[in-house]
Order: C-alpha cells, then structure tokens, then sequence
C-alpha cells in the first residue's frame, strides 16, 4: 500500500488503520475448525478401535499421527512450503490412515505410511489443497506391497504385544471373505453393525462411524450427497445382484462389511479429493459404490472401498467439469458465424 | 412464506441500532462536499472561495453528460477548494464550507403546492435531477437517468428494502418512523415511470416494518408487500427479481431488460422530498455501529458532515479501530480517515476492532472444500476462478464466467482458508477487460 | 589430435550431463521404468541400446547425404531394426537370461525414441567420428540413468544388488518399488533431484556472470521480474 498524505494532522491511531478491499467480515469457521470436527466424528470409532483390538492399536493411531505431523514439519522446512501443521490436516490423514490398518502391523509401518502420504502425495504436488489422491487411502495401497502384513486380522480381544512384531496369534476371516464366496458371514448382522468381527481398527463399527457421519452431516462440515450415494448405490447393487443366492441379508451384510462406512463418510468426502458441485458428487459417489462392488466380486482384493475412491479421485477435475453449474442468467455465447469466403472470426 | 434464492450466506446480523430512533446530528463545524458523489461526470463547483452559500443552494454542476448537482447541506461560507483522494485512488474535488449555525435556506427552494398526481413525468425527472438525487443504497446511480431509460420499458417498481447487510438499519427505522414518505415518493415515481403495480420488498427480520406496511396498504390493489428471508445478498437487484419473480436477468443485461427497475427505500423518500418539499438531497441517515464506538446509533446527517462528528456524536471511541468502513462490512469501502466526509452514498459508518474485522493471509490455501459453490448467487465457482486467476489464466477465468461475478463476497466470507477470492476475481476482471480493449 | 579428443569431451559431457536422455530430455521413458526391475537387467538395457545405437549413428552418418530427406524416417528405422535384430539374436544365443529378463523390450529397442532422436538430431547432420562418439556417450548416458534407478529400486524393493543381499535382516523390502508404480516414484524424485542440481548451477552460474559484468562496470542485465498479484 503506497502511503498518501492525509489532508489534516492525524490521531496516532489513524497510521493503523487497515484499508484493504471488501469483505471485511468472514464467518470463524477455518480449516482448523473443520479438521478438528473430523476428529471429534471419528473419536467414537477410534476408541471402539482400541477397545476391541487392545493397546497396540492406540500405539499404531500414534505412531501414524505423529509420523505424518512430523513429515508435514520438516518437509515444509526443506521445501520451503507455508508451515501448515497448525491445519490439523495432517493429523487427521494419520488418524485416518492409522485406523485403515490391521491391529498385528508392525509399528514400523504406519511410520512409513505417515512419511509417504505426506511427502509424496501431498507435499511434492503443492501441500495442502494440491493433492490429487487421498493420502491416507494412496498410503495403505502403499503398504500392500507387504501384502502379508496389511491381510493379517485377528480377532477381537487377543492380547497382543505393545511394541514388538513378533505377533504369536491366529489369522482370521474377516466377513468380507465369506461374502465374497456368496455366504453370509458367521457374525449375526446385528453385531457387525455394531462393530465385534475382526478388521482395521477403525473400519469394524458401523454404527459409530454412522453417528460420527451424521455428526459431520449435522455441523455442515460434509454434504449427505456422497456418502448417500456410494453407501446407497453398494446396497442397490449387492441387493440386485447378490453372490450365491441370497436375500437382503447379503446386502445388508455387505454394506456393514469392510471398510465402506469408513470410506464413504470419511475417505470420500476428503474435500480435496471429492467434486465440488452438487451432481458431481452423487455421480461421485456412485461411481466410487459401483467400483467397490466390482472389485469385491472380480477383483482381487476382497475389500474394494480404498480402490473404488482412488480411482473416482482421478476422475474428480472431468466430474466438476462437466457439472459446472450454469452461470445465473447464462446466456449461450453466439457461434462466430462463417463470413462469406470462408472466413472465420 | 419468504421469498428467496439459491445461495447465499447468514452472517450475524448485529444490528444494534435496530431500536434507536434516528437522531439528529447536532450541526457540524465544517462539511466537505465532493463534486462527484455518484457514477458519471464530475460536477464543477459552481462557488469560489469567500461566497456565502445558503442551505440547499446548488454548489456544483456538471456541464455535460450523465451526473446530478451537489447541493450544501448547511449554510456559511467557502473556505477552501481542495482536491482529495478517496480509498478507492479517485481525486475528487471538494468544496469546504465553514458552518455558520444559522441554517439559512436557499429562498428559491419551495415545495410543490397543488397534488402531487397533478405533476406530470417530465416535471417530476426534472425535480429529481435537480434535487441532486442519487442511488442512496451505495451505488449511487444517477436516479432521473434510471427513470429516464426504464420509462416505457419496465411494467414493475420495485421497493427495496432489504438492506441485507450486517450492522445497518438506516432504511429500517426510516420505514418505521416516516413511511409515508416512502409510500408516497413510490407512487411518484409509479407516475414518473407510467406504471400502476409496486412491490415494496422487505426482508423478514424487519418484522415491525413489514407489519406497518402490510396495514398502510391493505387494500391498495397498486401495492404488494413482498416479504424476502434474511440472507446476504437478497439487496442484490439480481437476487430481488429473481426471489420475488422467479425471473433471471441475462449475463450482461439490466433489471429494466427484464421489465423491473429497484429503488431504495432512502432514494424514494428522497424524491417525494423534493417533489413535496423541493428540498435537495442534503441529508442521509446514516448507521454508525461497531464495538469501537460508545453506543451505536441511526443518524440523520447533513452530507459533508465529518464522521468524526458523527462518532463523536455517538459517545466517542471506547476501542482502537482496525478498520473505518463506509456502508456494510460485505461491500463497504475501507476508509484512511477518521474526518472523512459522508456522502450520498453512505449509509452506515462502521468502527471495528480487529476482533470484528479480518484480515486476509498472504499465502492462504484453497481446501477445495466447495463451500463458496454452494454460497455463490451467481452460481460460478469461485474455487476455480481464484485458481485460475493466481495462476495469470485469464482464458479459462472467462470460460468459467468470471465477468458475471457481483463480488458481494459470500464466497471470501465462507472460505475456511482463508483465501481472498473475490480480489483474485477482481484482478482477473481487470485484465480481461484491459486485453479485451487492447484487441478492440 | 586434440580436436579428436574435444569432440569425444563434448559429447561425453552431453551424453552424461547436459543431456542426459533419460533425466534432461526425458526420452526412451518406457524402456526406463520397465526394465529397471533390478540393477543388473537395467545394465543389460543400457549396454544393449548403446551397442544399437553407436551403430546406428555411424551408419546413418556414413549414409547421410545420400537419404533423401522425404524418405529418412523409413529408411532410419530399416537401419535401426537391423542392428537391434543382430542384438537381439545376439542375446539370445550368449545371454539367454537377460534376454528372457529383458523380453519384449528388446525388440522394442527399434522404437526406443534416444535412438531415432540421436539419428535426427545428430547422426543425419553431423560427420561419422561425432556420431559414432555421440551414439556411444548418449548411450552411456542412459545406462548410467537406467542403472541408477535400476540399482535404487532392487535395492529398496528386493534388499539385494545385482542378486547379493546387502540389506539387514530386518529390512522387511518393499516390493511396490519393483512394480510399476516404483519406478514412476524413483524416476520421479531422482527427476526432482537433478532438476534442483541443475537449477541451482545454472542459478549460481548467472549470478556469477552478473557480478562479474557489474564489477567490469557494464550494468548487468536483471531478471525479467514476474508480475506480482
């Protein structure tokens, strides 16, 4: 601002005003503020998680914030990026990435996890807002490469060690398996809503991820559209198209299966990663529910929430594209018309 | 029912003066009258240095072109012709004149004796001109020239009395304390325009307004009250038809295109003045509100008065402000001066602390949260217009329909990262309006 | 004498570093992330496109003024398939696990764009010793890049080096990095690494320049300062 001469001798208090354009006002909801509602919705599901799986669950949530808060640190330090881990985004991405793990990991990682979903796909491609993948998801396909180690559940309340990696217990089917062969799982609906199979530590509650999604839902931190669309389109689909024969009991218990409610109320809606206009969303989250169901019955892997929302992520720019809402007042710009000679404008 | 439109946004209304009867500022020292307090040409001051001037005596004029007269708001004498340059890099000139209490008028100011259906349009566009008469709501449109192109062409009046914006309540207690002005000066521009419907449109947190209105008019079959819900920026001429009719005014195009054309509630209370009283635009009610001055108030102002008259007036500064801000905090002007004079487009004064003000980060970060998509009355999409525009891409800013933004603010508002997206905007339509001279 | 030495330092400095095929002129990407499985099939690619393309350059230098310039894409291509198919037959018979290693890209090696680039963009203009030296040096410059990125990716994906291991026990490797998206993260970052080498060397470079051009008293030519918002 180029200083001018006021037109009379000023009060001191004068030299401190600040003239800057319009708006002078703005609501008090920051970044901050959003990140922290994300972390109050997913605190009941967090401490399910530790409930169920013991201590070395909690220890895994840690070292995974603290690996991400750390990158973001000292990777703003070398590459010169605005100090951002005030945003409280960074340790949301390990809280999240945290409970997409299975409880038996080794501490070493989530560590690993934390410093690849930071550095590389968010750092390198410009910091917070630039990301064109979720990180937490992007950081456990990451970590498939130790295929063993991610597909190793146990079961609920097996006492397991703090800090080693020396797990001395028993793998077992999580309910996925047995869906995926066109049986329903061994555990009654009612508890899998619940949240009592073996898992990730923060994908086995449907209920409490529920009420932490509607929590978001409530605040307006999130829109409905998404998670609506993705948990309704998983429902329609293993309804219609049930594995092996089944009745409604499929699809309910494939919608309480897995990681979906995690993914569709909190992977999914990653504002960087998710449309921004209303249609794009549904057609968003549909695709991502599509997908899901695709891979589960055809792919691979028996969970498909995390590769459905990767590749919907890369379709987000062409989704908020081509739903750009209509311009008010939009009027058609006129074909430059071809002048006689063939001369166009 | 409410009438509204898509988008928008609630900040906290903070109307503290809503109940305080407009009072009347005791008679300033000195005013400063600019020469150019509307859109169009500069008047010259048609005084020198040392004349006395009466109350309402015609100060400034323009010789060509599109403008209104400035009239003095006191009576006294010249003292000084000085240039000075407002916030916004525009070097008016400003005729100074020193107050002699006496309030003298102008002998040649008389009202119009016989009835008012008696005037015929002509004489009444004339009347306004001279009176000086401009858009009172901010943007200080030339009014005789907003009748002038809608006559023949608009079958609709619009009253707006909205005022959408946080802290001001200058049209609301004007409206409660004195609507027959308002009622009667609308039926003169009915006359003016050559319509018989007008609808009066008050937002619903008016309700003692709407209450007034819907009694004075029962049973007026030229009348409707249209009552709007709450939200910023229902003031917008755009928003208004398009809440009250459903009609979308075209990318480019003006309310009298699509048979409508607004005025403010001040504005119309001005022109019956005129008419009846043949008193020029001299004074406005202004609010002066914010947790810097002692007891916010409505106040009834000479034009020229100083604002430090006004705070003064007000109970003094209990607070350092942060920012001095003429009109609403949305789409006022940030001001450099304590003493700066009210004009006729100032319709609140607002003292804030940084408590009640923000200032924008340097280097913010966009989440891509879509809040300010889901805000925009528009229906643009800020996120991508302030992108493109940081990074100097003017060509997609024009494919994303950047020339259509208002810049009222809701997104910048609701953004939680802070980032400045309505200067960004700005910025982008600058330069798409210099490349496009450039080409021309 | 030492014109022939100059000629073989000049392009022995693009090859490796000014122009680096694989880190400054990002080209023959797709043999660079496929091949680059282990150290030593990384090796094997780059020796092989090296022998190809010394003897295409020569060879297309010798023919230079005799191509006619309508047809000298078609007949560079006869000219480069020749000498890969020799290679590939040659590998077959002395190399068999390397060419089983290597597989469809030794063929592919015709369309390897180092190849055709050098041919257009030298080979075709220039007399047969450069050319030759030139095919040699861009050659070795791919290997080394190849080998770089090769090496980085058995190393972090597979603990070993050259089949050796040479990581701790406890290293548990992480086997995405001899995958697909392993090499676009090694390339990747290596990228991002020589792209600050060489940013901050032609950086301290010009500042040198311009302090020398002040300190002779001429006014020293600014950079062109970015418009601000």
């Amino acid at each position: 601002m180029k200083k001018r001469e006021l037109n009379r001798s000023a009060n001191d208090f004068d030299k401190m005003l600040t003239v800057s354009p319009n708006p002078h006002i703005k609501s008090s909801e920051t970044t901050t503020s959003l990140m922290l509602c994300v972390i109050i919705a997913l605190a009941p599901a967090t401490v399910w998680g530790v409930y169920q799986f013991g201590l070395r669950a909690l220890m895994i949530i840690l070292v995974s914030i603290v690996s991400c808060v750390a990158s973001e640190a000292l990777s703003s330090l070398i590459f010169k990026l605005k100090f951002s881990i005030t945003d409280l985004s960074a340790v949301v991405t390990g809280l999240l990435l945290g409970l997409n793990l299975p409880v038996s990991v080794p501490l070493w990682m989530p560590a690993v996890g934390g410093v690849f979903a930071i550095v590389i796909v968010k750092q390198l491609f410009g910091g917070i807002g630039k990301n064109f993948l979720n990180p937490a998801l992007c950081a456990r396909v990451f970590l498939f490469s130790w295929a063993h180690e991610m597909t190793f559940f146990t079961a609920p309340k097996t006492a397991l060690p703090l800090f080693s990696s020396e797990i001395d217990a028993v793998s077992t089917a999580t309910p996925l398996a047995s869906l995926n062969e066109g049986l329903l799982p061994s555990t009654p609906i009612l508890d899998l809503f619940i949240g009592k199979q073996p898992g990730c530590i923060g994908e086995i509650s449907a209920m409490l991820l529920l009420a932490g999604g509607l929590f978001l839902i409530i605040r307006k931190v999130i829109s409905i559209r998404i998670p609506l669309a993705f948990i309704g389109t998983v429902f329609a689909l293993t309804y219609l198209f049930p594995l092996g024969d089944q009745d409604v009991h499929f699809a309910v218990a494939s919608v309480f299966s897995g990681a979906l409610f995690l993914g569709a109320f909190f992977m999914a809606t990653d504002y960087t990663t998710s449309p921004c206009t209303p249609i794009g969303q549904i057609i968003y989250g549909v695709g991502c529910g599509a997908l899901t169901v695709l891979i589960r019955y055809f792919g691979g892997y028996p969970e498909g929430v995390s590769f459905a929302i990767l590749i919907m992520n890369l379709f987000v720019w062409f989704i908020d594209k081509f739903t750009k809402p209509k311009p008010f007042g939009f009027v058609k710009p006129e074909k430059p018309k071809k002048a006689e000679g063939g001369e166009a404008k | 029912m409410s009438l509204t439109f898509i988008g928008g946004i609630h900040p906290r209304e903070n109307k503290n003066a809503k109940n305080k009867p407009i009072e009347m500022l005791p008679p300033p020292k000195t005013i400063r009258l600019q020469m150019s307090q509307h859109i169009g040409v500069h008047c010259t001051p048609t005084v020198s240095v040392g004349d006395h001037v009466y109350k309402y005596q015609c100060i400034g004029r323009i010789t060509a072109g599109l403008g209104v007269p400035v009239h003095s708001s006191v009576s006294g004498t010249v003292t000084e012709i000085t240039k000075s340059v407002t916030p916004d890099n525009v070097e008016k000139q400003t005729v100074v004149i020193d107050n002699d209490g006496l309030n003298t008028p102008d002998p040649s100011v008389c009202g119009y004796d016989g009835p008012l259906s008696g005037l015929s349009p002509e004489q009444i566009i004339d009347i306004v001109r001279e009176a000086g008469i401009s858009g009172m709501g901010g943007a200080t449109f030339p009014s005789y020239a907003k009748i002038n192109s809608a006559a023949g062409k608009v079958s609709r009046l619009i009253i707006n009395c909205c005022e959408c914006e946080p802290y001001i309540c200058a049209n609301y207690r004007l409206m409660i304390e004195d609507p027959d002005a308002v009622i009667n000066g609308a039926k003169l521009l009915m006359k003016a325009l050559g319509l018989r419907r007008c609808d009066i449109a008050i937002e619903d947190n008016k309700k003692e307004a709407i209450k007034l209105f819907t009694k004075k008019l029962a049973g007026n079959p030229m009348f409707t009250v249209r009552m709007m819900k709450t939200k910023y920026p229902q003031g917008d001429e755009r928003q208004l038809i398009y809440a009250i009719y459903n009609i979308m005014i075209p990318q480019g195009k003006l309310p009298a295109d699509v048979g409508c054309v607004i005025f403010n509630t001040e504005t119309t209370a001005a022109v019956y003045r005129a008419v009846a009283l043949g008193i020029p635009l001299c004074e406005r009610i202004v609010t002066v509100d914010g947790d810097c001055v002692k007891e916010p108030k409505n106040i009834l102002c000479p034009i020229g008065a100083p604002l430090s008259d006004l705070v003064d007036f007000c109970g003094g500064l209990v607070k350092t402000p942060k920012k001095i801000i003429f009109g609403g905090p949305m789409m006022g002007q940030a001001q450099w001066d304590i003493h700066a004079p009210v004009s006729k487009g100032t319709s609140a004064a607002l003292l804030l602390s940084s408590a009640q003000t923000t200032e924008y980060e340097h280097r913010s970060a966009c989440i891509r949260c879509g809040k300010c998509v889901s805000v925009c009355p528009m229906h643009l999409m800020p996120t991508y217009l302030a992108s493109f525009s940081r990074t100097y891409n003017f060509d997609m800013c024009e494919k994303f329909g950047v020339m259509s933004c208002v810049e009222c603010g809701s997104c910048t508002y609701v953004c939680p990262g802070s980032v400045p997206i309505v200067q960004l905007i700005r910025s982008a339509k600058v330069r798409i309006k210099e490349n496009r001279a450039k080409k021309s | 004498m030492s014109g022939f030495f100059r000629v073989i330092k000049e392009r022995f400095k693009e090859g490796f570093i000014t122009n680096n095929p694989t880190f400054i002129q990002f080209i023959g990407m797709c043999p660079t992330l496929a091949t680059t499985t282990s150290a030593k099939n990384a090796l094997g690619m780059g020796l092989a496109v090296t022998a190809v393309l010394a003897f295409s350059n020569t060879v297309i230098s010798l023919l230079r003024k005799i191509i006619p310039s309508q047809v000298r894409i078609a007949a560079f291509i006869v000219i480069i398939s020749g000498a890969v198919t020799a290679t590939e037959l040659l590998m077959k018979a002395f190399l068999p696990a390397l060419n089983a290693a290597l597989g469809i890209f030794i063929p592919l090696i015709v369309v390897n764009c180092i190849i055709l680039a050098r041919a257009e963009a030298f080979a075709s203009k220039n007399k047969v010793f450069p050319s030759f030296v030139d095919g040699i040096a861009m050659g070795l410059g791919f290997t080394g890049a190849l080998f770089l990125i090769g090496s980085v990716r058995e190393i972090i994906g597979a603990g070993t080096w050259f089949g050796m291991k040479i990581t701790p026990a406890a290293y548990s490797p992480a086997t995405i990095f001899i995958m697909a998206p392993g090499a676009f993260f090694t390339l990747g970052i290596l990228v991002a690494i020589t792209n600050k080498i060489k940013y901050s060397v032609s950086e301290r470079k010009r500042k040198k320049e311009a302090n020398a051009a002040l300190a002779l008293g001429d006014r020293a030519e600014k950079p062109t300062e970015e418009e601000t918002v």
